[in-house]
């Protein structure tokens, strides 16, 4: 049956704290209690169907992690419902239950016993999990010598072995490195190939989209939106775009002053010159630097890059390749024009670094300026398909066998 | 309500949970040490060696039987008592991590502790089988009430473990003050003396101890050859009994708000 329910939350409240009738908890506060009253999850409701990937978004505090503890049965729910059908397994950093002294095999057979598998299932898995987490020779050495990546490779190897109908996964694959973690992200497709549920907690945007079927988008303990991923991410990305916007608008961040050349100030301009905060795309649009020059400075490089709010760096340019380079002393700017911004729409910052010829780094802000790309007339084109917009024709042809 | 349709056997889960807990305790406790687990048998012989001392300083009497049987053979199963409690008391709190993070039946983390604590009891036990052999003192059939007495004083341990841990977790100043509270009882039992001076007059209070039946009975069998006194005994059962029916659902319903508070 594909479209069994195998995750149904009912109106469900949560609030921390022991639910003490009113007179005790006075008595509590006296003794220094500090108050338990604010709601963690307000009346949420929702139902995940089997093989389906759930993914669960929100900023810190919005109560995702404590909707997983109520799912995992770790802590009581207030008020409401809750159902499972199936057997929970969390897959929140297993490290808990790890011994430092005891070997990584020790502390495997430990984890087993605490997730619930017997001594015979223990033994038959604990190969698969010493291949899995690509351990060798640690595996059998006390866990106190390991590395934090490969404390999580242990706890994941125990993780992803056991087999668990519904997987409760928040935000442990971001501790290995590259290729630990696509090997992991290859084990949840397959074992939600193979039927299993998954609840997905994640800052990873692009990453929910790519994996989940639909979205949970949760703020101050409340279900604000569920659905396809694609819109339920959008809705999110957006109202963090009018956030970061909201904290540009507030001031432009401070520029820090090299000791040789330092840049004062950085400007967006339209193709009429006239300073803008947002551009349509694929219109112009020059980014003027002002720079100031504390002495004689022979022939500089300077590097623009352009990053996104998640700091990832999407493209970057520099005066390199130039063949005229003047030297600069005092005051001065220097445009750098776009001819058309091929970027998506969104809000993009801008990085600067200015260096001798030898290479020999001058100056360096990471926030020197914001800019906004907007699209009225190309709403086709969603933020968060990526940063870069490529123009592609389509031709659909018949062939004749 | 959370309901498993695949429900596991509960009993098997706990006997394995307790069986892991158990050996990451002992095993990591003694794999950096360099006398290991001779420190089980360590602990009431040198309380043993203190009271002996202390001896050649007041009088007590030890009922014809040389003083330092007669208080080790106390000391052993007290020492088992009180560790299960020293034990219990942290065992939510330390494993704040486990229980914030995967559902599972938190009575084995008291339970893991009585048990832990009974593998020192058997090290030490070994210490004082030898001191019997050395003293020759004459053992029979009463030595049959042991495993009796060793079931009654892990319950009460579990018991009064139960509710130093759980209501611990909530307000630490129980645990705080638990080895304190551990020392005051042990002059409360007829361990380092018998119960026979005890002032007549105070031994009406001096038998709601339930520790009192259960130490006179280890005594009587081990070094005295006699069986327990079943009186007391009786009343320790009660006790302990009644401290069960009253502290297990306590915890158990602490226990879901464990998570909350860790």
């Amino acid at each position: 049956m594909v479209d069994e329910i195998i995750v149904k939350v009912e109106q469900l409240w949560k609030r921390y704290g022991l639910p003490l009738p009113n007179p005790i908890k006075k008595l509590c506060s006296g003794l220094g209690d500090k108050g338990f009253d604010e709601w963690a999850l307000r009346d949420i409701s929702f139902e995940v169907r089997k093989g389906e990937m759930l993914g669960i978004i929100g900023p810190n505090g919005a109560g995702k992690s404590t909707l997983l503890k109520i799912l995992a049965g770790v802590t009581h729910l207030t008020h409401g419902s809750l159902n499972i059908k199936e057997r929970v397994f969390p897959m929140i950093e297993l490290n808990a239950g790890i011994h430092p002294e005891l070997t990584g095999r020790e502390n495997v057979r430990l984890l087993g016993a605490i997730v619930g598998l017997s001594r015979k299932e223990i033994e038959e898995k604990i190969p698969h999990i010493e291949h899995f987490a690509e351990l060798d020779r640690w595996f059998d050495r006390p866990v106190r010598m390991y590395s934090s990546g490969m404390l999580a490779r242990l706890g994941f190897g125990v993780a992803v072995n056991v087999d668990a109908k519904v997987l409760l996964v928040d935000e442990v694959l971001a501790v290995g490195d590259l290729a630990f973690q696509s090997k992991c992200y290859q084990r949840l497709e397959m074992l939600r190939s193979s039927g299993a549920t998954i609840l997905f907690v994640s800052h990873n945007l692009r990453q929910v989209d790519r994996l989940c079927d639909r979205v949970a988008f949760f703020d101050s303990g409340q279900l604000q939106e569920i659905g396809p991923s694609e819109k339920v991410v959008q809705t999110y990305y957006e109202r963090n775009q009018k956030i970061i916007a909201g904290r540009l608008a507030a001031g432009n961040p401070a520029t820090t002053t090299g000791e040789d050349i330092s840049i004062t100030d950085v400007q967006f301009l339209d193709e009429a010159g006239k300073t803008v905060e947002a551009i349509e795309m694929f219109k112009t649009l020059t980014i003027r630097l002002h720079y100031f020059a504390y002495q004689k400075i022979e022939d500089p490089i300077f590097v623009v890059g352009v990053v996104s709010p998640e700091m990832f760096q999407i493209t970057n340019f520099n005066t390199a390749n130039l063949t005229a380079r003047p030297s600069l002393e005092g005051a001065g700017y220097l445009d750098c024009t776009i001819s058309a911004v091929h970027l998506l729409p969104g809000n993009y910052g801008i990085k600067c670094v200015i260096m001798t010829s030898q290479g020999l780094k001058l100056y360096r802000k990471e926030n020197c300026g914001w800019f906004r790309v907007c699209s009225e007339n190309y709403s086709h084109l969603r933020s968060n398909a990526g940063f870069v917009h490529t123009p592609v024709t389509w031709r659909f042809m018949t062939e004749e066998y | 309500m959370v309901f498993h349709s695949e429900r596991m056997n509960n009993c098997n889960r706990f006997f394995n949970l307790t069986q892991a807990l158990v050996y990451r305790e002992i095993a990591s406790r003694y794999r950096r040490s360099v006398l290991g687990p001779l420190w089980a048998l360590l602990q009431p012989l040198l309380l043993m060696v203190v009271f002996t001392l202390l001896r050649g300083v007041i009088e007590i009497p030890s009922e014809g039987v040389p003083y330092v049987i007669f208080s080790y053979s106390a000391l052993v199963p007290w020492t088992f008592f009180t560790s299960s409690l020293t034990r219990c008391g942290p065992s939510i709190i330390s494993n704040g991590n486990l229980i914030k993070k995967i559902n599972m039946p938190r009575e084995v983390f008291p339970v893991s502790a009585v048990v832990a604590s009974f593998f020192d009891f058997i090290m030490s036990s070994i210490i004082l089988a030898g001191m019997m052999v050395y003293y020759m003192v004459p053992v029979g059939v009463e030595l049959l009430w042991l495993p009796v007495l060793l079931v009654i004083t892990g319950v009460l341990a579990f018991d009064v473990g139960m509710l130093i841990a759980s209501i611990g977790c909530f307000r630490r100043d129980i645990v705080i003050a638990t080895p304190f509270l551990v020392q005051i009882w042990l002059f409360a039992t007829p361990i380092i003396y018998p119960t026979s001076s005890v002032p007549d007059k105070w031994v009406w209070l001096y038998k709601i101890n339930p520790m009192v039946g259960i130490i006179e009975g280890f005594r009587n069998v081990l070094v005295k050859g006699q069986g327990p006194n079943l009186e007391l005994l009786t009343f320790s059962i009660i006790v302990t009994l009644c401290l069960l029916v009253f502290s297990w659902p306590i915890f158990r319903w602490l226990s879901q708000y464990f998570a909350d508070v860790l």
